[in-house]
């Protein structure tokens, strides 16, 4: 019955059209300039020197070459440098950037600190200063420049605005006829009066889903991943803490790890952020299972679904997420497919007393939110009634 | 074995579309007659499971199907009036997916799926798309999902609409074969499909069951109400107002039709053996005449 619910789904064209839309726009996308791409020899040179977390010595001393450097630059001079200069320069601000937010990393654990010290125990306050505090003493010596390659690119699937388009188009195309093909076609008579065609077709169905989206995700990581590896040339930097990772920098993505509190390393926060795509593409799946359970009509839920994840994404991106809208812009469905950008600050919600990070709550809200669906997504089912 | 159909009835906002409809089916063919909207396609819904009475139940061997669920339908062989087929599936994966379904397994299913295409006389037609299928041969692999799980309890409605004669005489010999050990109920307009193989007819109209007899006693009933007689082409409409008329044939001595009344309409008309169709046209009569 599984193999069945999955031929049905994967038998739709529109669904390759889209996917090998998607790949030819990240095969551009990958093309596009960036910042720099830590591809040449200099860099493993350079990474030598000053690679690895940032100390007050190495500090210091970027700090002086690009003082010295600003002081001598002349206009005429700045198209005469060499390559070499130029990588050496950058390579100089990360190691100054990184010694910045150390410093005021240091500071934020004085401020958290004395909140400890002047707050009550049993308040809230205390114990958000004193989770963050803990969080943040866990990290204390990671940040720095790291030679990090294809990894960074890495994230150009799991966290860009983008990403949530191509995956809800994938997801909604191919998932929205699941349930109401059945009823618009004239199918569902046949099938309610089977003996498994009122219980075990929906968990088929749902697990044809699931493989829908494995298929899906692994797909278009794996061709992410080979684009970045073609363009970088290596995978170095697996093991390197995550807030190594900085916008501009060999990728597109503009997601900043620097003052991220949590102490991963990045493959296993690309471990980590992946998996959670795959359960926050899983989550969106269900809702649109739900939709197409009782909307009866294939356009009716593909607009619906379409609405429930787009409208609260629309205004996050239009910037109209203030006061109470900002808890719907924050708790949404596109909120589970960015799963990279979970981990980039630290952010709790006070629940029942308890600083809860954002992330946990997020995926803690839709778990509730899917059980329910999935409930009536089954009762539903069980209980239609072919009236015409 | 026994299906009970006790006192059910079905609402819908301000429609009554079957009322207090009671019958105790067992092995053979049952016959469900009537015009179109007299609530057969509701009923049949009802037993197979997919439409809930508003009132009323159903037994299968004294245990209500509401409560039997998956049980009852695992006996259970449907095939509505209208359905949908996946275009993109060939009748093999067709029958395959409907087998998995009513819970065969897959040895199981490759062996009963070769035979119920045979039965419908597909074979050979295996690997071809449903896209492609003309509307008998639809209407054929709808059949031949209904037996795939070789069922006690077989739901027909309207099952040789778009098939040809041939085809229709090879599909009431089938039923006829496999009635014997179970019950099948079979819906239809076509009187000829029932005629040699219903053990009982259940003529039902404006959602209420009006006769439910054997075939011998539903033609007993209107025995010495059937005439044969010969009109001109000026009385006729005046006779199709006044008489319930069946078959009109035009010969040389000028048009011969079929009068369906009590008493002997006129002095040279001939008293001749009723038919089925007499039998419907005596109790629907209005709504042939509608149809018209």
């Amino acid at each position: 019955m599984f193999k069945h619910e999955c031929y049905k789904i994967f038998t739709k064209k529109s669904i390759y059209i889209v996917f090998f839309l998607i790949v030819l726009t990240m095969i551009y996308a990958n093309n596009l300039p960036t910042d720099m791409i830590m591809k040449e020899e200099i860099y493993e040179e350079l990474y030598e020197t000053f690679g690895g977390p940032v100390t007050e010595e190495k500090g210091k001393y970027v700090r002086e070459k690009m003082r010295e450097s600003d002081a001598g630059e002349l206009v005429d001079e700045i198209s005469s440098r060499t390559f070499e200069d130029k990588a050496t320069g950058e390579v100089h601000f990360s190691v100054a950037l990184a010694h910045m937010i150390k410093e005021q990393l240091n500071e934020r654990k004085n401020i958290l600190e004395s909140k400890i010290e002047n707050s009550d125990k049993s308040s809230y306050e205390y114990k958000d200063a004193e989770k963050e505090l803990t969080m943040l003493n866990q990290i204390d010596n990671t940040h720095g420049f790291y030679l990090i390659r294809m990894w960074q690119g890495m994230f150009d699937f799991i966290e860009p605005a983008t990403t949530v388009i191509f995956l809800s188009v994938l997801i909604i195309l191919g998932l929205t006829p699941v349930f109401s093909d059945e009823y618009t076609k004239r199918t569902a008579g046949l099938i309610l009066a089977t003996k498994h065609g009122k219980r075990k077709i929906i968990t088929a169905k749902i697990m044809a889903a699931i493989t829908y989206i494995v298929i899906v995700i692994t797909s278009l990581h794996l061709v992410n991943g080979i684009l970045k590896w073609i363009k970088h040339g290596g995978i170095d930097g697996w093991n390197a803490p995550i807030q190594g990772l900085s916008g501009g920098i060999d990728t597109i993505s503009m997601m900043e790890y620097a003052h991220s509190p949590y102490d991963l390393a990045v493959w296993e926060l690309y471990g980590l952020t992946f998996f959670l795509q795959f359960i926050g593409a899983v989550v969106i799946a269900i809702m649109v299972l739900f939709v197409s359970v009782n909307t009866k009509n294939s356009m009716i839920a593909l607009f619906i679904s379409g609405a429930i994840i787009g409208i609260p994404f629309m205004i996050s991106q239009i910037g109209l997420d203030r006061g109470i809208i900002q808890h719907l812009a924050n708790f949404n469905y596109s909120e589970l497919i960015k799963a990279a950008g979970l981990f980039e600050e630290y952010i709790t919600y006070n629940i029942f007393g308890q600083p809860i990070l954002y992330p946990t709550l997020l995926f803690s809200i839709f778990g509730i939110i899917t059980a329910l669906l999935l409930y009536f997504t089954y009762y539903q089912h069980r209980n239609y009634q072919v009236k015409n | 074995m026994k299906l009970t159909i006790e006192n059910i009835s079905k609402q819908y906002k301000d429609k009554i579309a079957v009322k207090g409809f009671s019958a105790e089916l067992t092995e053979g063919v049952y016959a469900l007659l009537g015009p179109n909207g007299a609530g057969k396609t509701t009923l049949m819904r009802m037993v197979a499971d997919i439409l809930k009475p508003t009132a009323g139940r159903i037994l299968f061997n004294d245990k209500d199907i509401s409560v039997m669920g998956d049980q009852y339908r695992d006996v259970l062989g449907y095939l509505p009036q209208e359905f949908g087929l996946y275009k993109s599936f060939t009748a093999t994966r067709f029958l395959m997916y409907f087998a998995s379904l009513k819970g065969l397994d897959k040895k199981e299913a490759k062996i009963r799926v070769q035979e119920v295409l045979q039965l419908v006389n597909l074979q050979g037609e295996e690997k071809r798309k449903l896209s492609t299928f003309s509307g008998g041969m639809k209407r054929r692999i709808g059949i031949a999902q209904a037996l795939l799980n070789d069922p006690k309890v077989l739901i027909v409605d309207e099952p040789t609409a778009g098939l040809d004669p041939k085809e229709r005489v090879r599909f009431r010999n089938l039923l006829s074969e496999i009635a014997a050990d179970r019950i099948v109920v079979l819906s239809t307009h076509i009187v000829s499909d029932i005629e040699y193989i219903a053990k009982e007819v259940l003529l039902m109209k404006e959602g209420e069951l009006i006769q439910h007899n054997t075939l011998e006693s539903l033609l007993e009933r209107i025995n010495g109400r059937v005439w044969n007689v010969v009109v001109t082409k000026e009385e006729l409409p005046t006779i199709q107002r006044e008489y319930k008329i069946g078959n009109i044939q035009r010969n040389e001595k000028g048009i011969e039709i079929r009068i369906i009344h009590d008493t002997k309409p006129f002095p040279n008309a001939l008293q001749v053996p009723a038919s089925l169709e007499d039998v419907y046209l005596y109790f629907f009569h209005e709504e042939v005449r509608d149809n018209v």
